[in-house]
């Protein structure tokens, strides 16, 4: 827990993720909102090429069966915000550490020296890391949003549950004096897709929606690489073949 | 022997009259360096005429390392500068050469501490005139590793964070972090090397002060020889210094590589996360390290004309050694694999095949090669053993064996993990190949420069152990220590 | 009484036993008594006493000191200031041996060889009794003896095959000012590194970093646009209607635009909105509604893209004229309409 003063007032939330995999249509337009929401860099095609794309949201994408026959399967990837999140103890300056109030993991840009283990103990690889100064050419500065901080060369960067909207909406419940609504907090990602795939919420709080939809669900629900004991926030709803449909 | 003899140095005493026994000792005095004593002068000028006269080639090779230091330099400030953007590290593979050159070096530096601290506290009587060299082998090398964690940072000049000091806005490094541990480790190691290494060259300082005749290097010798005189109270106190290094350093040594392998063990990285990391890299620690000490040997003794001091027996010596570790490595290798071979998780079947079928087969394959068919098949003969360019041979087989290891664990490990979207492939770029030059030059111009000051070889511990030859042999009473040679 | 320092150089280690032994004979006491040698040589051999040394204690107080300074950091900082990391405790146990254990080793290791240093007042400053040969293989006997005995300790010597004799008055071995002196530099330099580190690491001197990400590239919601708008951008001055064309009059209003813009006005526009633009044209009765009186406040209060884009594409019953007047012809009836302003 990072020591302010206010963690003690407020209540300790439980951040979690829902994907509905049998509703994305792998349209990637949470991709683009992360990108213009967090500031994520582009890089050029050779970068690309090299795998050093950065994209804290991505699709991954497995191609199953032969032409004809040949599909798709795709699952929409970002940090999962673990409980016991290996990428942690692993950082020798206390760049990725926990935040005990949010129950998110956190990335601290200016402390981190870039020795990449985290990247390395990552089961999910869901961290990018710059390997070049981020470019933004004019005008695309004018674009970049100022609650994010801008990166610079060599640090780690990702997913943070868009931790800036969190914080936003927490400092305008506290100033006017009353709880923090559900609908008040709403990730980019999640506010983009359009079949509303992604949902976001606090689990800790019984009448969240996304405590319904986990409720609702547990038929069809699983966590990613949950035998590795990283406690994931993020759910993932099957859908399509591999629950009865189509 | 007759009793007007006891007097006479060993170097005066006359041989046997009996021809077969004066044969037999002859022999013996030619193969044992500690029944084999020479007046000390003659003793330390051996060691010391090598740093005051040097080949024009000594100067062009010295030249040519000094600019692979420099490239090392360069390079390493152009990345600084540029981003370590034009190394051919991506995303999953975050960590490759830069990294395994951080534990080749660290690793070779390890058999100079078994030599100089085990072997001593085993008093394995033929390590005598091999210590230091064996002991700059890890001082400079880990000097050299020392590096490679600053090079791989993505911001190398807040490098700093790591250190744990009072600051003033409370932040310390995470003792959690197996990287912390390793700072600590390595710190420990390298200076305590340092010192022990210091504290076991002083005696030869003083040998060599008193010896010196050029101005400048005999002001150098009395300044680094502290004022040694060589008394009771200095050799005591010497002596506890060296055993409390010794059975200290064994530990640290140890748990060096250890620590250094907990740097992939702690990762859930499949080919990574195994529980016999730690004795696997310790002992392929004093593999490469032994292999790498035979080849400074060789050339030591060759281009600084020292075969008095390092013979057969010391090959053979050194050889045995390798071979008992090579045996040891294959023992950790094989559990190694054993494991993820039995248990099939898909993550350790993907690894096992990109190493056996796939983009790692030939280094995979040359790997095993070096380290186990190489030294198998030539060193369990004693003649192949002790013959030097075959020794060498196997040796420098091993080294790029050992080194193939790390690359194989670190680069090509990495490019397979739990999720098949994330797989990725390394390719190597120019500057990790010049920093890499750089680093074995800077290995190579440390000891040329040491080659130009200081005596490589431990005499007065190599008097020591003649001295107790003679005193196992002959008793108390008979040890005569004299000088001139006359 | 003068003292005097008599110095023996033995070929062998049995002479030179026999000569300390002698010395000890003639009542000269054993701690006047010291042996130099360029290989260690045991005690015993020589018939003296092992010299004692506390450094084996002094290595017992490095390892206290390291394991202090492990315990304090491992203990002190997450305590003082928390930080979780991957569900491990904020003091976790494996680390914390590993660590306790390094640390414990270093201080042992050092503050041995400190100790080392220290014990022996090494560097050494001064003029020690000392002859090369030590190191060469002989065994230096240095004997400190008052002026009777030392020409006894000589003969004793001569007589027991010492390969060389030495007698100079007494000095001190060790200049003990002179290796304060140093100690005290080093203090010095030790202190300085000391107060001069905290200065930076305090923020009392700050060195502004260029990737301390202080400096952003995004805008702050304080902030005005950093850059002038680029073509084709819509102007915050006032909206465009007619592409290409710019938001605000791009003719200044000079007597040549304005004569021009009289001319054409005169021309094209006073019919309906009369000659001083006020609405009373001579056509003016037969439209509803009535044209435009120009010079009032509703028509200058228009922006002058607005002005132009009635021109060029006519009003309700108004015709657009772009057909009539070329574009920098529109801009002078602008010019010209804003100078009828009351």
């Amino acid at each position: 827990m990072v020591n302010d003063q206010t963690s003690q007032t407020l209540p300790e939330h439980k951040w979690t993720m829902v994907v509905d995999l049998d509703r994305c249509t792998g349209c990637s337009a949470c991709v683009v909102a992360c990108h213009a929401e967090n500031n994520v860099p582009i890089v050029n095609e050779d970068q690309v090429w090299r795998g050093r794309s950065i994209h804290w949201i991505h699709l991954q994408r497995y191609w199953e069966g032969d032409y004809p026959q040949k599909q798709a399967r795709f699952i929409p990837t970002m940090c999962q915000q673990c409980a016991k999140a290996p990428c942690e103890p692993v950082c020798p300056v206390y760049a990725s550490l926990h935040s005990t109030r949010q129950n998110l993991n956190l990335q601290v840009y200016n402390r981190c020296v870039g020795t990449r283990y985290c990247e390395n103990n990552d089961p999910y690889k869901v961290r990018f890391f710059n390997f070049y100064p981020p470019r933004f050419d004019p005008p695309l500065e004018q674009q970049l949003n100022p609650d994010v901080t801008v990166r610079s060369l060599g640090v780690m960067e990702k997913c943070t549950f868009c931790l800036q909207r969190i914080n936003r909406a927490e400092q305008a419940a506290l100033s006017e004096g009353r709880a923090l609504r559900m609908d008040e907090v709403i990730p980019a990602c999640v506010q983009t897709c359009p079949p509303s795939a992604l949902m976001f919420g606090d689990a800790n709080d019984p009448n969240s929606p996304i405590r319904q939809v986990i409720n609702g669900n547990r038929y069809r629900s699983f966590r990613l690489l949950e035998s590795l004991g990283t406690e994931p926030a993020v759910v993932y709803l099957k859908g399509g073949e591999a629950h009865g449909g189509q | 022997m007759a009793a007007n003899e006891a007097h006479l140095p060993v170097w005066k005493r006359p041989l046997p009259e009996d021809p077969r026994l004066a044969r037999q000792a002859q022999q013996l005095r030619e193969e044992h360096l500690n029944l084999d004593p020479r007046p000390p002068d003659e003793m330390m000028e051996t060691v010391m005429r090598p740093t005051t006269r040097a080949p024009l080639a000594f100067w062009l090779i010295w030249l040519l390392l000094g600019g692979g230091v420099l490239t090392l330099g360069i390079v390493w400030l152009i990345q600084m500068i540029g981003g370590i953007g034009i190394v051919g590290i991506s995303r999953p593979v975050m960590w490759a050469v830069y990294i395994a050159n951080f534990v080749y070096f660290i690793g070779i530096g390890h058999a100079g501490t078994f030599i100089s601290a085990a072997f001593r506290a085993l008093k394995i009587s033929w390590r005598g005139p091999i210590s230091r060299a064996a002991e700059l082998v890890t001082v400079f090398g880990l000097t050299t590793a020392a590096l490679f964690p600053l090079i791989h940072l993505g911001r190398t000049w807040k490098g700093y964070y790591l250190i744990p000091y009072p600051n003033g806005r409370g932040l310390w490094p995470s003792f959690h972090s197996p990287l912390v541990w390793d700072l600590i480790a390595i710190t420990t190691y390298l200076t305590c090397s340092t010192l022990f290494a210091y504290l076991s060259i002083l005696p030869d300082v003083a040998m060599a002060r008193d010896r010196a005749t050029i101005p400048w290097r005999r002001r150098f010798l009395e300044v680094f020889s502290l004022g040694f005189s060589g008394t009771e109270g200095q050799w005591a106190t010497l002596n506890t210094a060296l055993n409390v290094f010794t059975y200290a350093l064994i530990p640290v040594m140890f748990s060096v590589h250890t620590i250094v392998s907990w740097d992939f063990a702690m990762a859930l990285q499949p080919g990574w996360h195994s529980t016999v990391f730690g004795p696997y890299f310790v002992v392929g620690a004093l593999f490469s390290g032994a292999a790498a000490v035979i080849i400074v040997l060789a050339l030591v003794r060759k281009f600084m004309h020292l075969e008095y001091f390092i013979r057969k027996e010391h090959f053979n010596g050194m050889g045995l050694f390798l071979l008992i570790l090579s045996l040891t490595w294959a023992y950790f290798f094989f559990n190694d694999y054993l494991a993820p071979w039995y248990g099939k998780a898909p993550a350790d079947v993907a690894l096992s095949m990109r190493f056996e079928r796939g983009l790692g087969a030939p280094y995979w394959y040359l790997m095993l090669f070096a380290n186990i068919v190489v030294p198998w098949s030539i060193l369990w003969n004693r003649r192949w053993r002790t013959s030097l360019p075959l020794l060498l041979t196997v040796a420098v087989f091993v080294n790029v064996g050992m080194y193939l290891e790390r690359i194989n664990i670190v680069a090509i490990g990495l490019g397979i993990n739990e999720l098949p979207f994330d797989w990725g492939v390394y390719r190597l770029q120019l500057p990790e190949t010049l920093i890499t030059i750089g680093a074995f030059s800077l290995l190579g111009f440390l000891f040329f420069l040491f080659s130009r000051l200081l005596p490589i070889i431990p005499v007065w511990e190599v008097q020591e152990g003649q001295q107790e030859e003679e005193l196992r042999h002959e008793g108390a009473g008979m040890v005569v220590t004299r000088g001139t040679g006359e | 009484m003068a003292n005097y320092l008599v110095l023996g150089l033995f070929e062998e280690v049995s002479s030179a036993a026999a000569a300390i032994e002698g010395v000890r004979r003639i009542g000269v006491p054993d701690n006047r008594v010291s042996v130099m040698s360029g290989t260690p040589i045991r005690s015993k051999l020589l018939g003296r006493r092992p010299a004692r040394n506390w450094l084996g204690l002094m290595s017992l107080l490095g390892a206290l000191l390291g394991l202090g300074a492990a315990v304090t950091l491992l203990v002190g900082a997450p305590l003082l200031y928390p930080m979780y990391q991957g569900g491990q405790p904020l003091i976790p146990i494996p680390p914390s041996i590993i660590i306790t254990f390094e640390l414990t080793m270093m201080g042992t290791m050092w503050v041995t060889f400190g100790g080392f240093w220290l014990l022996n007042r090494f560097p050494r400053f001064g003029r020690p009794v000392y002859d090369p040969r030590i190191t060469a293989g002989m065994i230096g006997v240095l004997v400190e003896a008052d002026e009777g005995r030392a020409g006894r300790v000589v003969d004793l010597f001569k007589n027991g095959n010492a390969a060389d004799v030495q007698r100079v008055g007494a000095r001190p071995q060790i200049d003990n000012r002179a290796w304060g002196r140093w100690l005290a530099v080093v203090g010095v330099l030790l202190g300085l590194v000391l107060i001069i580190a905290p200065l930076f690491v305090y923020d009392v001197i700050r060195i502004p970093f260029g990737t301390q990400m202080d400096d952003q590239a995004s805008v702050p919601y304080d902030g005005g646009p950093r850059l002038a708008a680029p073509a084709n951008s819509v102007p915050i001055q006032g909206p465009v209607f007619v592409s290409d064309q710019p938001a605000t009059q791009p003719v200044p209003a000079n007597p040549n635009s304005l004569q021009r813009g009289q001319v054409l006005f005169d021309i094209n526009c006073a019919l309906c909105h009369g000659p001083k633009g006020d609405g009373n044209g001579r056509l003016s009765g037969f439209f509803t509604p009535k044209p435009f009186d120009l010079t009032g406040a509703p028509v200058q209060a228009l922006s002058d893209q607005q002005i132009f884009t009635v021109i060029s594409k006519g009003f309700g019953v108004m015709p657009p004229l772009h057909e009539n007047l070329d574009v920098e012809q529109r801009w002078d009836v602008v010019d010209w309409v804003r100078n009828l302003k009351k």
